[in-house]
């Protein structure tokens, strides 16, 4: 057996047919995990009763076990004693994992942001009246938000990166697209080129992304 | 109008403000002095309960909170009271001048953007700053910075103004003017309490002054009495060593 590059070629565009399923995947859990993190990292920042304990466990199991075992363990095995998981899409449980996962690394680079935050301002916000929720919303989250992006942008990528374990559920995106076509072919070595090529382009053009806006971040106040 | 009532502190199991209490009333100036450590910053932020003190009572115009059953709501509406004005300034840095000084007027006193907006162009031109309005902390001098913040102060109609040693982080050349604006403040009958070292300030403007020791008030009295005839065996170290 040898090189193919026709073949190889071919594989690109039949691959990347299903990159609306990445897509889809990156985004969805890129907007839930920013939204847990964020509370999580709220949590903690203002000490929240029963809400900060419950984040401070959860982070610790989404963080200390990896991405397949947690994957399995909500597909299969809650799946077990939930008719709602057993119903779910393969794409709609990859998606609630991935948010998850994601959540608790997100909720601790958003947490260190905020405690970037000198903390002089923050009190001179409270002594004059505001809230803890508009002195977070109108003074330490902006601030927090140029502190963190570098990071956040990072989880994005692994996100990015993670969606592909969804195929051993049975998702079909740009790995399960690989997968799929290399079943018929056994031509594991084009196809599985052809795939991480498509993933290598992905992540360098957000890499010139992240630059660009990484400059806007350190051009602070 | 301003009263403080057996004030206590405690961080944990160091006991910073052992029974502090005074009054003011409106149009005064105090001037607390005391040696570093002694709980003058303490005092200043369990008035406010940025630091909730462990007992007590404050009271400013109709506003009375006690430490022991404070609620959120009566917290809330004893910090609309008042205004700080910090040694270090702590302007909103994600804000600029403008936008520092108007941030209370619209968020807690829920004054329309555009009359916040007058009121605090008024106030920065008053205290000098107008042609700045636009430029954020960061791009200010210490000696700007802390007129905006006294800006922002006085944005909220304060019943009084705590300041901090609003001068001990300035450059020497910066802190004349500064003084001088406060003592606007005073001549116009704004009611202040005031932490400073600066005992020129204190003889020339305070109607009342505090010498502070070991979390209590060691002395209280006018200037005059402070300057000319102390009588705590402290204070009167404390006076020789600063003057
Ligand atoms: N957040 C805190 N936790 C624990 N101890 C504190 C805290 N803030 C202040 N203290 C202690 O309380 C005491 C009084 O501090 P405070 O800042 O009120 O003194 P001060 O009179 O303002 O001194 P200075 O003139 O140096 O500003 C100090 O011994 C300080 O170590
Ligand atoms: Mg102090």
């Amino acid at each position: 057996m040898v090189f193919d590059p026709m073949y190889f070629l071919e594989m690109i565009p039949t691959i990347a047919q299903a990159l609306n399923v990445t897509a889809f995947l990156s985004i969805v859990a890129l907007v839930f995990s920013l939204l847990i993190g964020a509370v999580a990292a709220v949590a903690e920042y203002y000490k929240i009763a029963v809400l900060n304990p419950i984040c401070r466990v959860y982070i610790s199991i989404f963080r200390g076990t990896p991405l397949l075992p947690q994957l399995f363990f909500f597909y299969f095995g809650i799946a077990y004693f939930s008719d709602f998981v057993r119903e779910m899409s393969p794409v709609t449980a990859s998606a609630i994992v991935l948010s998850l996962n994601m959540g608790a690394y997100m909720a601790e680079n958003i947490r260190g942001a905020l405690l970037s935050v000198d903390g002089g301002q923050i009190e001179a916000a409270f002594s004059f009246g505001m809230s803890r929720f508009q002195t977070m919303t109108r003074i330490i989250a902006p601030q927090a938000l140029r502190v963190a992006f570098p990071s956040l942008f990072n989880n994005f990528i692994d996100l990015i990166k993670g969606s592909s374990i969804s195929f051993v559920v049975g998702v079909v995106d740009i790995m399960g697209q690989a997968k799929l076509e290399a079943a018929i072919t056994f031509r594991f070595f084009e196809v599985y080129a052809a795939v991480m090529l498509i993933y290598w382009v992905i992540i360098t053009l957000l890499g010139l992304v992240q630059k660009r806006i990484e400059l806007w971040c350190n051009a602070a106040y | 109008m301003i009263k403080v009532e057996d004030l206590y502190v405690e961080f944990g199991a160091t006991k910073v403000l052992n029974g502090v209490s005074f009054e003011i009333e409106q149009g005064d100036v105090l001037a607390i002095i005391g040696p570093s450590g002694t709980g003058k910053s303490t005092l200043l932020r369990g008035m406010n309960f940025l630091i909730p003190p462990k007992k007590g009572r404050v009271t400013v115009g109709d506003v009375t909170v006690d430490a022991e059953r404070a609620s959120k709501k009566q917290i809330k509406a004893l910090r609309e009271q008042m205004a700080m004005v910090y040694q270090n300034y702590n302007l909103y840095k994600n804000m600029t001048a403008l936008q520092n000084v108007m941030e209370a007027l619209v968020t807690v006193h829920h004054k329309s953007k555009k009359e916040a907006e007058e009121i605090s162009l008024g106030l920065l031109e008053k205290v000098g700053m107008s042609d700045r309005k636009d430029f954020y902390p960061s791009r200010l001098s210490g000696g700007q910075q802390q007129r905006v913040g006294i800006a922002r102060a006085l944005a909220v109609n304060p019943k009084v103004i705590l300041f901090d040693e609003p001068t001990s982080a300035l450059d020497p050349e910066m802190v004349g003017d500064i003084l001088e604006l406060m003592k606007q403040l005073a001549e116009s009958g704004m009611t202040m309490i005031v932490v400073t070292h600066e005992m020129g300030f204190a003889r020339e403007v305070a109607t009342k002054m505090i010498f502070m020791d070991g979390g209590v008030i060691r002395e209280a009295g006018t200037p005059k009495e402070f300057f000319e005839n102390p009588k705590d065996q402290r204070l009167k170290e404390f006076m020789s060593k600063i003057l």
